[in-house]
């Protein structure tokens, strides 16, 4: 059976065991969905959740369970990759490097064999409205549909991209945020042309489509090969409803919206509260018109709860790889890399070196800054120092760090630049200075030790062994952890 | 920096943050994201646009 969301999610129930179902009904355009996130999240608790019954923009049941919250465990994120869970911090990282370097073509199936094709709204019909559609903060300007969109450019190659597009009260009538350089690109070469451009949102499909989209591709590179070498098989495509086979789908999709941008119209877009925790300004973004909703049956609607742990593994996976492929040749001693939570995946990035030389730790972070624009702050420590444990991290900085010395700031700051003509930064604070901190210990004088219980006691005592079971001692049962 | 400014809202006084390029002096009404009414930024009850107000982000 080719991979698909309904597949992962059997996975999931079998390999992690952490997705929930709620079947009490939620209003997500009324902020329900991500106030019942918030307080998970609040309780540190990050399991995948189903709203089985969600309402639509009409307050009626919408006939779309919907699922947020999968990517905000690096173990699911493993298990995306065809990773271990019990491995989920740099051999994650890895094993996107590896799947973004393959190619798989894509496969064609007939429109009849398409799970995507099973049900087909058009025209009237074709109704976001009847979509459970999130809305996620207070000051964000409408619900939000926030999954990988899909462009053809005028080449012939397909570019896979987060986007998001926002719903304003109107069945047929959208606006896109598109950010990235190369969908940016695609609809300006259809402006040229005076003509509408073809875009699909994809909002539902297995989560390493999702995840491939993440892929740091350059301009030109087919990115349906990219997403097979993360299914690890072939996608499968089908003729769209709307544009036949001059625009190919995902087959095996759980929903998808067929829309047009129609050249040079924009509408107002924004606020939202992006990755980064702060509401993204309002802006002019191009106008979505829904040509079709074609969906499975039993279709789910994907979701992201943006600024929160569900969206920093999109940021952080895809930064540790690139740092892995930009870094590793030229320093071969580097250990690991990790951007961490507290920057929301985009911020910061801790990296970790064996054997560190002289000066490196000013140069590796240098490099890490050059390698990822976004980037502001770069802390480099050795490889005894867990880069996924941030209190380790920050021990480092607190305690190996020489302000006087070890800082280096570089001045101007370092912009993305967007084809749209102004300058864009991803939800970035955009400060004008980057930093790298030396957080390595200092080799140039006499430093004290760190202390550590001994490993060969710490592999010998078994702590489980020695603890009581739970139940046996007062009270012990409410210690979280212990033998059971 | 970006240059962005905070419009407030001259019907509920939410106050939101607008790309100031495209938005400040373009004709277009902005939209209030707490209670959708739309107006220009002469009809805000308060603009605040010094350039290094808003530390928020646009896209």
């Amino acid at each position: 059976m080719p991979k698909d969301l309904q597949s992962f999610l059997q996975q999931v129930r079998k390999q992690t065991g952490d997705l929930i179902e709620i079947e009490r009904p939620v209003r997500p355009d009324d902020f329900e969905v991500t106030a019942l996130l918030k307080q998970l999240e609040d309780r540190r608790q990050y399991p995948a959740v189903q709203f089985n019954n969600p309402l639509d923009m009409y307050g009626k049941p919408s006939a779309f369970p919907l699922l947020s919250n999968m990517y905000a465990t690096r173990e699911r994120c493993a298990v995306m990759l065809d990773v271990d869970p019990a491995t989920p911090n740099y051999e994650v990282s890895l094993a996107f490097k590896e799947k973004a370097a393959g190619k798989i073509k894509p496969q064609t199936i007939a429109p009849e064999s398409a799970p995507v094709r099973e049900n087909v709204w058009q025209g009237k019909d074709a109704d976001v409205g009847h979509l459970p559609i999130v809305k996620h903060f207070a000051q964000d300007i409408g619900p939000v549909l926030t999954m990988t969109h899909v462009m053809r450019s005028k080449q012939g190659h397909y570019n896979a991209s987060f986007a998001k597009t926002f719903y304003k009260w109107d069945p047929h009538e959208m606006v896109v945020s598109i950010h990235t350089r190369d969908l940016s690109r695609i609809v300006k070469e259809y402006e040229i042309h005076d003509e509408p451009a073809p875009i699909i949102n994809v909002i539902g499909h297995h989560p390493a489509f999702h995840l491939a989209s993440l892929a740091r591709n350059p301009w030109g590179a087919e990115d349906y090969e990219t997403i097979g070498s993360f299914l690890g098989e072939p996608l499968r495509l089908t003729p769209s409803v709307t544009w036949g086979d001059k625009f190919m789908v995902p087959a095996d999709a759980d929903l998808i919206i067929e829309g047009e941008i129609p050249p040079g119209q924009r509408d107002v877009c924004d606020p939202f509260g992006e990755v980064g925790r702060l509401y993204q300004a309002q802006c002019l973004r191009p106008v979505f018109n829904t040509k079709a909703i074609t969906f499975r049956h039993g279709a789910v609607l994907q979701d992201i709860f943006s600024g929160f742990r569900d969206c920093f593994a999109l940021g952080a996976i895809p930064k540790e790889a690139a740092m892995e492929a930009a870094l590793r040749a030229r320093f071969p001693n580097l250990h690991a890399a990790h951007s961490p939570d507290s920057s929301c995946g985009i911020h910061a990035i801790y990296i970790s070196v064996h054997n560190l030389q002289p000066g490196q730790a000013d140069a590796i972070g240098k490099a890490a800054l050059e390698a990822m624009p976004i980037t502001e702050c770069v802390v480099v420590v050795d490889s005894d120092i867990d880069v996924f444990h941030e209190p380790s991290v920050l021990w480092a900085v607190f305690t190996y760090a020489d302000v006087a010395h070890g800082l280096s700031v570089m001045g101007t700051g370092q912009h993305v630049v967007s084809n749209q003509g102004t300058r864009l930064s991803f939800a970035s604070t955009k400060w004008s200075g980057r930093v790298v901190v030396d957080a390595t210990r200092p080799q140039n004088a006499p430093f004290p030790p760190r202390s550590e219980v001994p490993p060969e006691v710490i592999a010998r005592v078994k702590l489980d062994d020695f603890l009581p079971k739970r139940g046996t001692v007062a009270g012990y049962a409410n210690i979280p952890v212990g033998a059971k | 920096m970006e240059r962005l400014f905070m419009a407030e809202c001259p019907v509920c006084h939410q106050s939101f943050a607008c790309h100031y390029d495209e938005m400040r002096h373009s004709k277009v009404k902005l939209f209030c994201p707490s209670c959708r009414h739309r107006f220009v930024p002469e009809e805000a009850a308060s603009l605040d646009e010094r350039p290094d107000a808003a530390r928020a982000s646009t896209d």
